[in-house]
């Protein structure tokens, strides 16, 4: 599904280059839950938005369903947005103006789903994630982790093939972090390609392979499949 | 999706009532400015419309030199039509009004009239005036018929129908039986012609003048119809001929057509019935009107860029979610078209509340109805697009093109590009607000000279009486006599023309020079040196003698000017040789310093005075300034007396010369109007963007704060940054307010000396305004606890 070869990215400052990604090789395949460990800086988050489209690399190859990132049109990178990529985030971003149920109707809206079947698919996922009664509360009215199952329920309305969460239970405590983690490993038994940036390990366990970055580089690749 | 956008913006503008309500009262009240201003306009452009031959009538205006006049001979209609085949219908009117108002009796009902003119028998024919009983091609077609208006027949004959009844005039000192054929709906206010009663012309068919077979005084307003749009240009190539066969190859005296339409917007004709527009002045009406809805545009631009950064998770999250850019820029659109929308909504109802206020203002009277013409629902709709548009425009550019990557890392801030921008926009609102607060004090300053200027003459409480008919006439000395025997009167005078109204146009010839010198020229009598308060520098001033009269020979007093233009020093002008055209042979008495008796707009001109009794159609009196209102009332019990056919109303002349500067008074008022709601609205928007820069700097106020700055010096550094745009706007607005000013001056012969105090003061108000403005929102952030501001990150 994803093929990056020798990915650099890096910032120009004044006679300086500063390197964020150095060298990065990497294959995910479809039906991976794959999570990027590494300490600050380390370069997990920018390496994320390159996968998601949303940073594109300084030099290297990125293929997406064997298809060259770098040839991509605004366009089209935002078809994809619509239809193969889901976003999570840790601060949820979800928007502030529009309910529970609004936030999650958006991407459909952006797929110009119709009326009728939209109605069905929210009403759908809303049960699924048990918010049914919050759907007419706005963010701030929820705690963080509702606010995160919302945020989950709306990047996977859309059934995107790949699902990038960058710290999602970043501003969580344990209980719901564990319920997110559930619900992504459900997801990803559903066939959901999953890349998550966490510092916990705990977290890390969730999936099935992880990605150690270090000073924007790959360092070991899952070390917890040799114990 | 529109819903979506629609619920999003709804959900925005009530979230954010304070910046909302800057943006929709600033848009609210430049539209309703523009749209009040619009209808004015629209209505100035539409005179003489509503004919259904409007575009086949045509004025036929004299011109001499540079000069163009309304009036002219009374030969010229009738001679057109019967040489050229191209004029289909003529018709001339005369306005005795102009000399001195006609008195109308019905039963124990007297009315002085001021709108009452004479026309030929096709006028009906020619204009539309919808009648509402009478036959209009027959109405006008005997002597001693009259036409009424709805009102002025409502006012003479009550409910019952003034068709076929009679109503007594006085015109001049003749009485008329006219019998009324017919009653048309009240002019409407935006014809040029404008008469409450029009008699029909043949009634004076034994004035010589009518019957004229040569060019002689011109006194009639010649309006032609014309077959088709071809004969105006085939028509007007004959003209040059036609006029030669009346007067000398020598003569400067030209003729010309003018279009029925154009008349109005055509300011610089002389002798016009009634005040004209001026098209310049409604350009710049329109400009001002726009600069204000500009401002308040400029508000919302500034407010949605300013926010930008509480916007740009949202934009990063619509983008990962699939948005495209395009779909970002509706839906930004969709806010400013929603706070438009709402704007326009509250912009009509002020336009309906303030309307009539608003045309009171500008001196107009204007009944104009909203929603009727659909010229209106284009402009609304118009207006609503281009704000839209505009307003929507530049926020929707720059929120779009926000990157999810950069603006969901949280802490983003907009880009220096855009803040310069702002920038660049609050100078533009204050250059824009100071340059109108500048033309207002310039107008003012002037507007105040001119009506207080020494005029060289007194202007202060004279009552000028009207007595141009033959019952007065009788009676002239006797009435003057016991006019000047009630204490509170100082002095009286007869005049044939009252200063500020326009004097008779006449050739003054002095025999031994061949060449003739155009000149004003009126009758007064002795006593006018006295009442007026005229500088004799020459010469002994009129006889005054009761015996006298022009058969004797006439006497002169002339303006210095006039003795100028003859190469006379005033001594030298006394004794001289004067004839008027006319067959006015006289002798100079007297030379008057030049006294402004016409618009200060004007330099003076040549002037005559000479006595001819038969002129005096007006008494002006001086009253002592301690006693008017005994006065008055006694002169009216006097009046009653002595003239009992007409009503005793009055005039103050000083009033009668202000109303020369109606357009001046109008133009003072809406550049008053709109530089205060134009610097209101700018400080709106100060208010908005000054609260949201402290909003941004709490933190940094906080911390400065603990160290130890003083509240005056948190105050200077959150305002000095506003402070700076300006006082750049005041540096931008005066060059532009200098060279708008001065053009508007150079219409006035008479002007004031535009110092840079002005400009000065203009500037330093409009910098106190603001700096109130943003040290009220400073001063709340500076006496804030920094404990507050620092413990919430």
């Amino acid at each position: 599904m994803i093929q990056l070869r020798n990915i650099d990215k890096y910032i120009d400052k004044r006679f300086q280059r500063t390197f964020i990604l150095k060298g990065i090789d990497l294959d995910i395949e479809e039906g991976e839950f794959v999570t990027i460990m590494g300490p600050s800086g380390a370069g997990k988050s920018t390496l994320l938005n390159i996968l998601g489209f949303l940073d594109d690399a300084s030099e290297g190859e990125y293929k997406f369903l064997g298809e060259p990132v770098h040839n991509l049109s605004e366009k089209k990178k935002s078809d994809y947005h619509k239809s193969h990529i889901g976003f999570v985030f840790q601060a949820y971003h979800l928007i502030d103006e529009l309910t529970v149920y609004e936030n999650i109707e958006m991407p459909l809206l952006y797929r110009k789903v119709k009326s009728k079947q939209r109605k069905a698919m929210v009403a759908d996922i809303l049960d699924r994630f048990n918010i049914v009664a919050k759907k007419d509360l706005f963010p701030p009215q929820l705690s963080g982790g509702q606010q995160q199952v919302v945020g989950v329920a709306r990047a996977i309305i859309g059934s995107p093939k790949l699902l990038l969460a960058d710290e999602p239970t970043g501003n969580l405590h344990s209980e719901q972090s564990e319920q997110i983690m559930e619900m992504f490993k459900k997801l990803n038994d559903e066939g959901v390609t999953i890349i998550q940036v966490t510092h916990s390990e705990k977290m890390a366990a969730y999936g099935n392979r992880i990605i150690n970055l270090k000073d924007g580089a790959v360092v070991k690749e899952n070390p917890y499949e040799e114990e | 999706m529109l819903k979506n956008y629609l619920k999003i913006a709804f959900r925005n503008i009530s979230k954010h009532k304070g910046y909302s309500f800057i943006n929709i009262a600033g848009l609210s009240i430049g539209i309703a400015l523009s749209l009040l201003i619009f209808l004015f306009v629209m209505h100035e452009f539409s005179y003489d419309n509503f004919h259904k031959n409007a575009d086949k009538i045509y004025a036929a205006t004299l011109h001499q030199g540079e000069q163009t006049i309304a009036v002219t001979p009374s030969i010229i209609a009738p001679a057109l039509d019967q040489q050229f085949p191209e004029v289909d219908k003529w018709v001339r009117i005369y306005e005795p009004t102009r000399y001195s108002p006609v008195v109308v009796k019905k039963g124990e009902n007297i009315f002085q009239e001021d709108n009452f003119l004479y026309a030929d028998s096709a006028f009906f024919e020619m204009f539309s005036f919808p009648f509402i009983s009478g036959d209009p091609t027959t109405a006008l077609e005997r002597p001693r018929t009259i036409v009424l208006t709805e009102s002025s027949a409502t006012k003479l004959f009550g409910d019952t129908n003034p068709v076929g009844q009679i109503l007594e005039a006085r015109v001049f000192s003749d009485v008329i039986n006219f019998e009324v054929t017919g009653v048309i709906k009240d002019v409407p206010s935006n014809s040029h012609l404008q008469f409450d009663y029009l008699a029909s012309m043949t009634t004076r068919s034994n004035w010589s003048e009518l019957s004229d077979t040569q060019i002689r005084a011109a006194n009639f307003f010649t309006y032609l119809m014309l077959n088709d749009e071809r004969s105006e240009a085939s028509l007007s190539n004959k003209l040059p001929s036609f006029l030669s066969n009346f007067v000398s190859e020598e003569s400067d005296l030209s003729l010309s057509l003018l279009p029925l339409t154009d008349i109005y917007l055509s300011s610089g004709i002389q002798a016009e019935m009634n005040v004209l527009g001026n098209k310049n002045a409604l350009f710049g009406f329109i400009a001002i009107a726009f600069l204000v809805l500009l401002i308040a545009i400029t508000n919302y631009i500034n407010l949605a860029t300013a926010r930008s950064s509480n916007r740009a998770s949202e934009v990063g999250i619509r983008k990962t979610l699939g948005a495209h850019r395009g779909a970002l820029i509706r839906q930004f659109y969709s806010e400013s078209v929603i706070t438009t929308i709402v704007s326009v909504g509250i912009a009509i109802a002020l336009v309906e509340i303030f309307k009539n206020p608003f045309f009171d203002l500008i001196g107009k009277e204007i009944s104009i109805s909203l929603f009727s013409d659909p010229l209106v629902w284009f402009m609304i709709i118009l207006t609503t697009l281009i704000t839209a548009l505009a307003a929507g425009g530049y926020p929707a550019l720059v929120l779009s093109s926000f990157e999810p990557e950069k603006v969901l890392k949280g802490n983003f801030r907009g880009s220096g590009s855009d803040a310069f921008f702002r920038k660049g926009l609050v100078t533009f609102q204050f250059a824009a607000s100071i340059f109108l607060i500048m033309g207002t004090a310039v107008i003012y300053q002037q507007t105040d000279y001119i009506l207080n200027k020494d005029l060289g003459f007194d202007k202060e409480q004279i009552v000028i009486l009207p007595t141009g008919d033959n019952i007065l006439s009788q009676k002239r000395e006797l009435l003057k006599s016991e006019v000047l025997r009630e204490p509170g009167v100082m002095s009286a005078t007869y005049m044939s023309n009252v200063p500020g109204n326009p004097f008779g146009g006449y050739t003054a010839i002095h025999a031994p020079l061949q060449e003739s010198v155009s000149t004003s020229a009126g009758a007064a009598d002795p006593d006018i040196v006295s009442t007026l308060g005229l500088e004799l520098l020459a010469g002994t001033g009129f006889p005054n003698n009761s015996e006298y009269t022009p058969e004797q020979g006439y006497v002169y007093i002339i303006n210095e000017k006039l003795a100028e233009t003859f190469n006379w020093s005033s001594e030298e002008a006394i004794g001289k040789d004067l004839n008027l055209q006319g067959g006015r042979e006289g002798k100079v008495v007297g030379v008057v310093k030049n006294f402004n008796y016409a618009s200060l707009k004007e330099n003076i001109e040549p002037l005559a005075l000479f006595m001819q009794p038969n002129m005096y159609d007006n008494l002006l009196v001086k009253i002592s300034p301690n006693s008017i209102r005994t006065t008055l009332s006694s002169l009216g019990e006097l009046w009653r007396d002595l003239a009992p056919h007409r009503p005793f109303e009055f005039q103050f002349l000083d009033q009668n010369l202000d109303a020369l500067y109606k357009s001046e008074q109008r133009t003072k008022n809406i550049f008053l109007l709109f530089a205060g709601f134009a610097i209101f609205i700018a400080c709106l928007g100060l208010i908005g963007l000054s609260s949201y820069t402290i909003e941004r700097r709490t933190k940094e106020i906080g911390i400065r704060k603990v160290l130890g700055a003083s509240l005056s010096g948190i105050v200077s550094l959150v305002s000095f940054d506003f402070l700076k745009l300006v006082a750049l706007g005041f540096v931008i607005a005066t060059p532009v307010a200098w060279y708008t000013m001065n053009q508007w001056l150079a219409d006035f012969a008479y002007r004031i000396d535009m110092g840079l105090g002005v400009f000065i003061v203009a500037g330093i108000a409009a910098l106190l305004i603001a700096l109130f403005t943003v040290s009220w929102q400073s001063i709340k952030a500076a006496v804030a606890n920094p404990v507050e501001s620092l413990r919430s990150e």
